[in-house]
């Protein structure tokens, strides 16, 4: 069996001094809860634990523009009257409004996210976590939707000088926009988020329809959804597409972000996942044995943002963590049950079973048009031919595995290394 | 430029945010119908400086293409040779060439699912966006995507073999790159305890809160004992520096150490003479009142000190609607009834009559949609973040002043029955927001609402909600009042009901349950 995975979980306790003002929906603080309950469930003597270097202006200019990255860093709540047209441009003052210590923030939550990229890539840990990170709507010149420096797609730049294929999987409720729309070009990136669609719900984009452009055609994965899905409808869907995006696309790491606004009775979230529910797609992702990279998101429920990220790490670490919330500073927040777990919703689920199976199937043709990886010669798959279906309910026995995924395995050997700590995978382009 | 349709910013964007977004300035997303081939868009070639990234075409989904063009990237998109980007010659060419038309928000339309082939075909056109709410599209452009680096450029410590750079180049990057890594990999504060782990080891972590021996059991005082006792132990477990470094002396209670008395009643009575409900923002009075404490502290005390104890009194008086984010929430008099009544956060207990609880609780949803914190319609864009949607997560504003009267005449065609049992026993006037995280028995379902749900955006979604007969509303064990809900969900939990004068202990800290240890003792 293999050996426990090295986790390194990087934490900056400055995060909870943060405030994005009265009533905005953003708190930090969430940050300070989650790792105050990792601490006393204990968790902390299963991984190394760091403080994140606060990531440079430089650092940010790797994806942001140089001028939004210097108005961030001299912008400050009392001088922001006076750059009016510069504060529409970057879209900040209502959703992203400018508070004390905003660039501060920004460096430490994105130094963290480097930085775990970092680690992943010299090999010092098998799976790296940032709760403070996962901010995935910043756009590369603009912030947006509480977002201003998207620590995401600077960690996947980093694990980029790598890994030549890295996989982005977001299970937060709102589409992913800033991550898909920097990589939406590129095959080196595959962004998969599973997301609510629909209702003008923040922010707009994410149909199943936007499958990227050019080099990055069907790089993008969009699963948009209604209200109220639950564990089971999510987690059958969830297995079955990145079962067949990780085969199909054969990442050399995984970045996935955890907002818990997916979470029932978030409080802008309209999803019913029970803590469970999204744990278990954290649980399965680590199964695949890659180079992990966890972020947090979005979770505006506090105490059960804490909960969510503190049974995640204990996932992460495949440890068990009673459901009895040990003492801590904090434990008044999480009462008055003082439970780790809590159930699913109770709104009603607007998935139907049919529209899953439409979703499914539409994201499997995408999928079946997707370009092996690169460097090799794409082959039309024949619109006759139908991959095996992941799910078992709907497995069609009938169905043979096509040359072209036979290929795809002899393939697999050639380019796809287990994690073992071994260093020689930066060989020739294979 | 020809459009297909009036097309204005704000339009584009409309889907996207609750308050009209900002539009960059510098660059414009146009949305142009594709009529071409991915490949055939040659003649509609972007003539970038820079990259060519200016034309956008969504062929294999057949949507609308985007062009954006930023006067200051000097992109133009070139159509025959000409520089504009307006004289797009498929204008002509609309309806009649429409390959298939899928309404935008019915998925389940069976012409969505395109065949396999025609994933890949080349011609497809969506004029439907045209008719329905547009769909919001990725933007493209140098100003959107990231630069990728390349792969297998970087060293590792060793020794490298990338053949493919100028050795001088490598060499310089090489160094640097080292240089990077070691410095900016985050410092270590916990470094793991035992290097190789068997895999079968350490399968469960922490012991969660065991049966205390305590008389009172539950009690405020319990819990801070046995805090203190886990922060202790806690404090062994990883050594003083490891404890410092992580935080721990900015965590809970402990941050009172550094406030006395006074300041944390002028805390709490700023923070109640400036409820945000009733549109003050009492940060700016704490920074005027508080000259010598820095923001950082303010900041520290409110969640630490300030909404924990909050926390702790919800917990124990209003177990069914726990909000953490409620800064005016008070726990009821004792005299007041067992309905579990809120008050206003700058007012004495007062104990609504169910009748008007039943009455806010038809309005807080629209309370929500409008100003749910605010009353005042100038406030600012937080209504969005309004916990919406989910029954016990309906904010009640102040239903004072401007109440309830408009929005509920605004609202007068939605469903009053499903506000208020969705609410459970959030009736309070404060502005307090019924959310429930817990498994509370006999909470209120929520509804499917998506607008109040999602609080990014309300003003739109609001006229969707009611016009929108898509969506059931479930309601949930109808029937139970939610006064009901909150007394018996109440009745069951632990609830210690402290004697008032206890509770008066409790909050201004006098008597030998002061937790407040001026002289630096202890945390409980």
């Amino acid at each position: 069996m293999r050996s426990k995975d090295k986790i390194s979980y990087f934490y900056d306790g400055d995060v909870g001094s943060v405030y994005f003002g009265p009533n905005h929906p953003m708190k930090p603080h969430r940050l300070c809860m989650t790792h105050h309950l990792v601490l006393a469930y204990g968790l902390h003597s299963k991984m190394e634990v760091y403080r994140p270097h606060k990531a440079y202006p430089v650092e940010l200019a790797q994806f942001h523009s140089a001028d939004y990255v210097e108005f961030l860093n001299r912008i400050t709540p009392d001088t922001q009257h006076l750059f009016p047209s510069e504060m529409a441009r970057y879209n900040l003052g209502e959703d992203c409004p400018v508070f004390d210590n905003l660039f501060e923030f920004c460096q430490i939550y994105a130094g963290g996210t480097i930085d775990a990229a970092r680690r992943l890539n010299n090999q010092l840990c098998d799976i790296a976590i940032n709760w403070a990170g996962g901010l995935h709507h910043a756009k590369k010149c603009a912030a947006s939707g509480f977002c201003y420096i998207n620590d995401l797609v600077l960690g996947i730049l980093e694990l980029l000088k790598y890994h030549p294929r890295v996989l982005y999987i977001d299970i937060d409720v709102h589409h992913g926009d800033g991550v898909e729309e920097a990589f939406y070009f590129t095959d080196r990136v595959m962004t998969v988020s599973f997301h609510k669609y629909g209702d003008k719900f923040f922010p707009g984009t994410g149909d199943m329809k936007d499958t990227g452009e050019r080099d990055g055609r069907f790089y993008s994965i969009n699963v948009p959804l209604k209200d109220g899905i639950d564990d089971g409808s999510f987690n059958r869907l969830f297995k079955t597409i990145i079962s067949k995006v990780v085969e199909t696309y054969l990442p050399g790491a995984i970045v996935l972000q955890c907002g818990a606004d997916s979470l029932a009775g978030d409080r802008l979230g309209c999803f019913n996942l029970s803590i469970d529910g999204h744990a278990e797609c954290v649980r399965f992702v680590k199964k695949f044995n890659l180079p992990l990279l966890v972020t947090g998101g979005g979770g505006y429920t506090k105490e059960n943002v804490a909960r969510c990220w503190a049974l995640e790490t204990g996932v992460l670490l495949d440890t068990e963590l009673p459901n009895e919330i040990p003492d801590n500073d904090y434990i008044k927040y999480f009462g008055p049950d003082y439970s780790l777990k809590l159930p699913g919703g109770h709104i009603e689920n607007l998935n139907s079973k049919s529209y899953i199976g439409t979703i499914k199937m539409q994201v499997m043709e995408n999928l079946r048009c997707l370009q092996h990886a690169p460097g090799v010669q794409m082959q039309e798959v024949p619109p006759d031919f139908y991959i095996p279906d992941f799910d078992e309910d709907e497995q069609n026995p009938d169905e043979r595995v096509d040359q072209h995924t036979q290929d795809k395995h002899i393939q697999r050997d050639d380019e796809y290394y287990e994690g073992d700590h071994d260093n020689d995978n930066h060989t020739d382009d294979a | 430029m020809v459009q297909k349709r009036p097309f204005s910013e704000e339009e584009l964007y409309e889907v996207s945010s609750k308050q009209p977004r900002h539009v960059e300035p510098n660059s414009r997303l146009v949305p142009v119908l594709d009529y071409f081939h991915h490949e055939s868009v040659a003649m509609m070639k972007p003539c970038a400086s820079g990259g060519d990234e200016g034309n956008k075409q969504k062929s294999d989904s057949g949507n609308i293409a985007e062009i954006p063009f930023s006067p200051d990237q000097d992109v133009d998109i070139c159509i025959d040779g000409s520089a504009s980007n307006t004289s797009w010659p498929t204008s002509s060419t609309s309806e009649e060439d429409v390959g298939f038309e899928v309404p935008f928000d019915t998925l389940t339309s069976p012409e969505y699912y395109i065949p396999s082939r025609t994933i890949t075909h080349q011609r497809e056109v969506y004029f439907s966006l045209l008719r329905n709410s547009p769909q919001k599209l990725v933007p493209i452009g140098p100003d959107f995507q990231a630069e990728l680096p390349e792969w297998g450029v970087p060293i590792m410590e060793e020794t490298h073999e990338n053949m493919n750079l100028p050795s001088q180049a490598l060499e310089s990057e090489r160094v640097d790159h080292i240089c990077v890594e070691n410095k900016f990999a985050g410092t270590y504060i916990i470094p793991m305890r035992n290097v190789e782990l068997p895999a079968d080891e350490g399968e469960i972590a922490g012991a969660g809160r065991g049966e205390c021996s305590c008389e009172d059991k539950g009690s405020m005082r319990c819990v801070r004992l046995h805090i203190k006792e886990a922060r202790e132990k806690l404090e062994i477990s990883l050594g003083e520096e490891t404890f410092v470094r992580l935080g721990f002396c900015g965590m809970g209670e402990v941050v009172t150490q550094k406030w006395c008395e006074e300041e944390e009643d002028l805390f709490h009575e700023v923070v109640f003479s400036n409820p945000a409900s009733l549109g003050k923002d009492f940060w700016n009075n704490l920074a005027i009142k508080f000259p010598s404490r820095i923001r950082k502290e303010l900041i520290s005390y409110y969640f630490n000190v300030f909404i924990l104890r909050k926390r702790a009194k919800q917990n124990r008086f209003d177990p069914s609607n726990i909000d953490s984010d409620n800064d005016e929430w008070q726990e009821i008099d004792d005299t007041a009834d067992d309905k579990h009544n809120m008050t206003d956060g700058d007012e004495d207990s007062v104990v609504e009559s169910p009748e008007y609880q039943y009455d806010l609780g038809c309005n807080g949803i629209y309370e929500d949609d409008k100003q749910a914190y605010y009353e005042n319609v100038g406030v600012s864009s937080w209504e969005v973040y309004k916990p919406t949607g989910f029954g016990s997560r309906k904010v009640f504003t102040d239903l004072s002043a401007e109440c309830p009267d408009k929005l509920f005449d605004t609202n007068s065609n939605s469903k009053p029955s499903i506000q208020h049992l969705d609410r459970g026993v959030s009736n309070e006037a404060g502005g307090y927001d019924g959310s429930c995280t817990g498994d509370a028995p006999g909470v209120a379902p929520e509804t499917p609402l998506g607008k109040t749900v999602n609080g990014r955006h309300w003003a739109s979604d609001f006229a969707s909600i009611v016009s929108d007969s898509g969506h059931d509303f479930v309601l949930g064990p109808c029937g139970v009042k939610e006064w009901d809900i909150g007394y018996l969900s109440c009745a069951k939990n632990e609830v210690d009901l402290l004697p008032t004068c206890t509770m008066i202990e409790e909050v201004f800290g006098d008597g030998a349950w002061s937790y407040k240890s001026r002289d630096g003792h202890g945390l409980s």
